[in-house]
């Protein structure tokens, strides 16, 4: 299978940000903590809420799977037949053979040139020969019923049209259709036959005629079976055209509550625009649980009231599933705004669950008060599942005790029921909890290692411990919520590194410490990486005593970083594949972080990138260093800096050139980010908050990178020191080349860089000093030709601004 | 003599005046067919062009895909007919520069298509609405190039939205001839606040404060629709088209909390829409003044001697809140 690598990923295993910024899901914007699939009837669950998609369970978008649908019709042949004859067989009956192989059957009374799939015995019945001339008639409305495209060849064109019959073609079929009928005496092969003369004559525009059909036809047949509704619905989009919505939404909902398959094109087909039209179609409702459809037809859209639709139900049907319907989806719309999953949002930021504004809260006590009385009332037919409910609506309502006590109380024989009681009675305990203290975390770890919860339960219950951690200032558990160390590579948070260290210093940790740990840390030396990540704080604030501090307790070369890949074959598939980077996080860093060349290039390789040597003189640096080494390295560089002479001079210029290399715009620009590569940086360039500023954040993995690491000033000055101390002209001229480069940094970061600013402009109004003290004073020099014939900012300052 | 010299001029002076001002609409339902009174409209007005939305586009699993195509029901003989298209932002986000030469060609051919079922006219314009950003100029510009290359001899125009005014630099100058500035959406409605969305004359007129540096020569777009927006229970929002204040004149059903917001008292059904009680509703609607002076602020800053005004949107429930007449102050 061929295979193609479309995009480089992040280096941490285990992240998944990166594939979900591909795409928005609403329905896990929320932590969705009812189960709706409770609902007595599963026929209803395409009309559980999702924001997603139109009805649930329809495939995304971005997945084109088609779904695996029940086939009613084929179904009902299935029985027709005595389930004598299987799927495969009806299909090719019904839908794949040819109208010449039906007719020499039923002219033959033999299997003479027809497929095998055919042959069966009891075709050629009384039974069998009705249902052969049924579908030789059949196939002959087909052409009028099916949808073709008008123009061409692929899904541009879009003109779909069915074919309409001619006055003369729909008379001489339904005259076939006539005859058939009369002929015919098996009932369920009348009403088919009955059900095809509905909608031929309902696509054909002769509505009345559709509509005399099914009264005549199908209506004296007394056969409330499948194909009675399916020829009903044809009735209803007649009733619609001859414009008596009424009567027509009544058919719409008579279909939508017996049977299965119908249920989304009647809601689909279904128009009521006035209140006189919608009473009467109410009064056209044969039974109850129709009356009760209709509502549902009316208040299925997700921006109604589905209280007010409640009411309605309750009042006709109160024992029906189309109410519990109803009553879901409230509750979730509701759950939508109570539990919204934490993110950048300033407004969830400073709130705690359940975060309902003023207008939900007052829906929310309608909901409460309505179940209440329905409880009392007793007339609905599950009241474990209302308990269990109303429960809900306590914890959403963030009456936790409520809840629980409400929730504990719920006796049911049905499964399902009791996990969301025990779900509603955990989350309340959680929510309730003032602080988390060891009986606390025993009890999650019981709940969890019992495995009954779900993952959305999961992710709540976190969600609420680490708030409750970070107000006990138990930040390193707060963390590990949601976080693995990736987490902290963008901001390298000194809190929480402490933390952590000391717990997995920690001899006698919990059972639930030690799952809170298992949960997101899969490191083989975890307490290394976290020493590293301390040395790191230090190093990137320049506090190199403190740094190697930490570096000598790692006192191994480890790694850790992975570049990731994501693979795709041809049926779209993804993959994920892992390759070093040119940094693994901690060892094997080449000593070209002290060197530079006139112009580097982020995706060259790490002997491409630089030529200069002058850090062989220093016998202190090693070709490959790790972080301790590199540490010490630079403790050195800069005590040599301080003196006077040529040493001093080159110690400036390779400290000049590590700053500068670590710097936003150098070729290792990843070092301090924890990238493995260079020409990605995943948490320079992505939305960055700055954790430890927000009281009650989880989410440490936003980076706070770009702006404060760019510091262009300190190289510029290494530069410059190096070039007044050394005697050494082509030395002076890389100082005084490097130091331009940190000009034009130091230039635009000082403007309020972003991404309109007009950079020509900008870099019009200098005049590059450095160029020119270039140009004054190290013409002579060979790196000077070596700038003229690489640097294109520099030819252009020779030529045109000199 | 002289007398008659001065008549003569004045109406050589006003038979150039009317040649500079051409009426027009919008025609954007997903049926075509006009009603007696739109043609009425449309003859009154003088009305040479119709601008037709044929379809949008959109990208559909991974795919950009029409949709949303018009079905022609009569064919107009009486105007010119031109097609508009209207494409997501997203199209232009998600397509790869090998694939816009392909949409291009698809967009010609369905264009080809439709426009004999709705005029036996020659084609000569087609103009294109995508509310581009900076991200996806260089992909929308390149398909507008293809598009004028691989029909020299069509008109081919874009609609201006007025950020795109204000931030030229930011979202560049589309490869055209000619656009059309909608003079309307001049906040988001979803924001729910005091400000008229669909037009505000303060922001408006700063939007266009350098609208004559602006290349390419601007027809206008001036807003005659109305809307109301509806707030649920939790603080959701939804637009109904085609409400005005008048309509909210029954305090059984409604109570009014300030300018243009109601209250639902209960659950009724509001021209085809059904409204639950607790429902919150904002109405939003430009008188004749309003627009007059729309359209004066656009004049000051227009450079361009001729001008076509296109009402959005010819229908007749908007049409029933305008007269003919006023629909002409308008343009004084």
């Amino acid at each position: 299978m061929k295979k193609y690598i479309i995009g480089i990923a992040i280096s941490i295993v285990g992240i998944k940000t990166s594939i979900a910024c591909s795409w928005y899901s609403e329905d896990a914007s929320y932590y969705n903590l009812f189960n709706q699939e409770l609902i007595a009837d599963k026929s209803l669950s395409p009309f559980y809420l999702t924001y997603d998609v139109t009805f649930y369970g329809d495939s995304y978008e971005y997945d084109n799977e088609s779904k695996d649908e029940i086939n009613y019709n084929i179904l009902e042949w299935k029985k027709y037949f005595d389930n004598q004859i299987n799927e495969k067989e009806l299909n090719y009956l019904v839908y794949q053979s040819s109208l010449n192989e039906l007719t020499n059957i039923a002219n033959t009374k033999s299997f003479k040139k027809v497929n095998d799939t055919l042959k069966k015995q009891v075709y050629l019945t009384d039974k069998g020969m009705e249902a052969i001339q049924y579908l030789i008639f059949a196939k002959k409305c087909e052409p009028f019923a099916t949808m073709t495209r008008e123009n061409g060849d692929d899904e541009w064109s879009y003109s779909i049209v069915r074919k309409t019959p001619t006055k003369a073609q729909f008379m001489s079929i339904a005259k076939i259709g006539n005859g058939l009928y009369a002929t015919t005496k098996n009932n369920d092969i009348k009403l088919r036959i009955a059900y095809q003369l509905v909608r031929l004559s309902h696509y054909a525009g002769f509505n009345d005629d559709a509509v005399r059909y099914f009264n005549t036809y199908v209506e004296p047949l007394k056969q409330k079976s499948l194909f009675y509704y399916y020829a009903l619905e044809q009735k209803g989009g007649a009733l619609f055209n001859q414009k008596k919505y009424a009567e027509a939404g009544a058919a719409f909902a008579s279909v939508f509550n017996n049977t299965t398959d119908r249920k989304i094109p009647c809601y689909a087909s279904f128009r009521i625009s006035n209140q006189m039209d919608f009473n009467k179609s109410i009064a056209y409702c044969k039974t109850a649980n129709e009356k009760a459809a209709l509502y549902v037809l009316r208040g299925f859209n997700k921006f109604s009231n589905g209280l007010s639709e409640m009411k309605n139900i309750y009042a006709v049907a109160p024992k029906s599933a189309y109410l519990e319907l109803m009553a879901c989806r409230a509750l979730m719309q509701l759950e939508h705004k109570a539990f919204l999953v934490p993110n950048d949002y300033e407004y969830i930021r400073n709130s705690t669950f359940p975060t309902l504004d003023a207008n939900s809260k007052v829906f929310l006590q309608k909901i409460i008060l309505f179940t209440e009385t329905l409880l009392k009332e007793k007339k609905v037919s599950r009241t474990d599942f209302w308990q269990a409910y109303v429960a809900h609506l306590y914890l959403l309502n963030g009456d936790y005790q409520k809840a629980k006590n409400t929730a504990d109380k719920v006796i049911s024989d049905d499964k399902d029921i009791v996990a969301q009681s025990n779900r509603t009675s955990f989350c309340a305990y959680i929510a309730n909890l003032k602080t988390i203290d060891a009986t606390a975390e025993q009890k999650i770890n019981e709940r969890y290692l019992s495995k009954i919860s779900n993952e959305n339960e999961k992710h709540f219950v976190y969600e609420i411990l680490a708030h409750n951690y970070i107000m006990q200032n138990n930040f390193a558990k707060a963390f590990l919520c949601h976080n693995d160390f990736s987490g902290l590579y963008g901001s390298l948070n000194i809190n929480i590194i402490t933390d952590l260290i000391a717990l997995f210093e920690k001899e006698n940790k919990s059972e639930f410490e030690q799952s809170l740990i298992n949960n997101k840390i899969k490191s083989k030396e975890p307490l290394l990486e976290l020493y590293d990540l301390k040395g790191t704080h230090y190093f990137k604030n320049d506090d190199l005593e403190n740094a190697l501090v930490w570096y000598k307790k790692i006192n191994k070369n480890i790694a850790f970083l992975k570049i990731h890949e994501y693979q795709y074959d041809d049926e779209g598939k993804e993959s994920i594949i892992e390759k070093d980077g040119v940094f693994n996080g901690y060892s094997n860093i080449d000593a070209g972080i002290f060197s530079s060349k006139v112009q580097t290039y982020f995706d060259d390789n790490i002997d491409n990138a630089f030529n200069d040597k002058t850090y062989e003189s220093f016998a202190f640096i090693n070709n490959k260093m790790n972080k301790q080494q590199l540490v010490e390295a630079l403790i050195q560089l800069k005590k040599t800096a301080i003196g006077n002479d040529e040493n001093a001079a080159k110690a400036n210029f390779l400290l000049g050139n590590f700053y500068y290399n670590t710097s936003l715009w150098g070729f290792y620009r990843n070092f301090f980010f924890y990238e493995p590569g260079n020409y990605y940086l995943s948490y320079v360039y992505t939305y960055n908050t700055i954790p430890n500023k927000l009281k009650k954040s989880y989410n440490y993995n936003a980076g706070a990178g770009l702006i404060s690491y760019n510091q262009p000033k300190k190289p510029y000055d290494y530069y410059l020191k190096a070039e007044s101390l050394s005697s050494d002209k082509e030395l002076k001229a890389k100082a005084v080349f490097q130091a331009s480069k940190c000009e034009l940094d130091l230039l635009f970061s000082a403007e309020d860089f972003n991404f309109y600013s007009n950079l020509k402009q900008l870099y019009n109004s200098t005049n590059r000093p450095m160029f020119k003290r270039l140009k004054t004073y190290y013409a002579q020099t060979a790196y000077f030709k070596e700038i003229q014939s690489n640097c294109n900012y520099f030819k252009y300052y020779l030529q045109y601004r000199l | 003599m002289k007398n008659h010299f001065y008549i003569l001029l004045l109406c050589i002076i006003c038979i150039a005046c009317e040649k500079k001002q051409q009426t027009s609409f919008y025609f954007w339902k997903t049926s075509y067919q006009l009603s007696a009174n739109e043609q009425k409209y449309l003859d009154s007005l003088g009305v040479q062009k119709l601008y037709v939305r044929f379809f949008d586009v959109d990208i559909k699993n991974g795919k950009p895909l029409p949709i949303g195509e018009i079905k022609i029901q009569t064919q107009n003989t009486k105007q010119e007919i031109i097609p508009v298209v209207f494409i997501t932002n997203e199209t232009f986000a998600q397509i790869d520069q090998k694939n816009i030469e392909k949409l291009a060609t698809h967009i010609q051919k369905e264009i080809a298509f439709l426009f004999p079922k709705i005029s036996s006219k020659l084609l000569k314009e087609i103009q294109f609405d995508c509310d581009w950003t900076s991200s996806t100029q260089a992909n929308y510009f390149s398909f507008l190039k293809i598009i004028q290359q691989n029909n020299p001899d069509l008109s081919v125009s874009v609609t201006i939205r007025l950020h795109q005014i204000k931030d030229k630099i930011k979202t560049g100058v589309p490869p055209v001839n000619k656009g059309v500035l909608m003079y309307y959406a001049t906040s988001n409605p979803l924001t729910f606040d005091a400000k008229n969305s669909i037009l505000d004359n303060t922001l408006a007129k700063n939007y266009i404060s350098t609208l004559a540096d602006y290349p390419i020569a601007l027809d206008l777009a001036l807003p005659i629709y109305s809307w109301a927006i509806v707030q649920n229970q939790v603080g959701e929002k939804r637009l109904i088209s085609g409400i005005r204040n008048a309509d909210l004149r029954d305090t059984t059903l409604y109570q009014t909390l300030a300018s243009n917001f109601y209250f639902i008292k209960k659950d009724h059904y509001l021209k085809g829409n059904f409204l639950y009680e607790d429902y919150t509703l904002k109405v939003e609607e430009l008188s004749t003044q309003e627009l007059n002076i729309a359209y004066k602020n656009f004049i000051k800053k227009n450079k361009k001697k001729e001008l076509t005004t296109i009402f959005f949107q010819l229908d007749d429930a908007t049409l029933s809140q305008y007269s003919i007449i006023q629909l002409k102050n308008i343009l004084q």
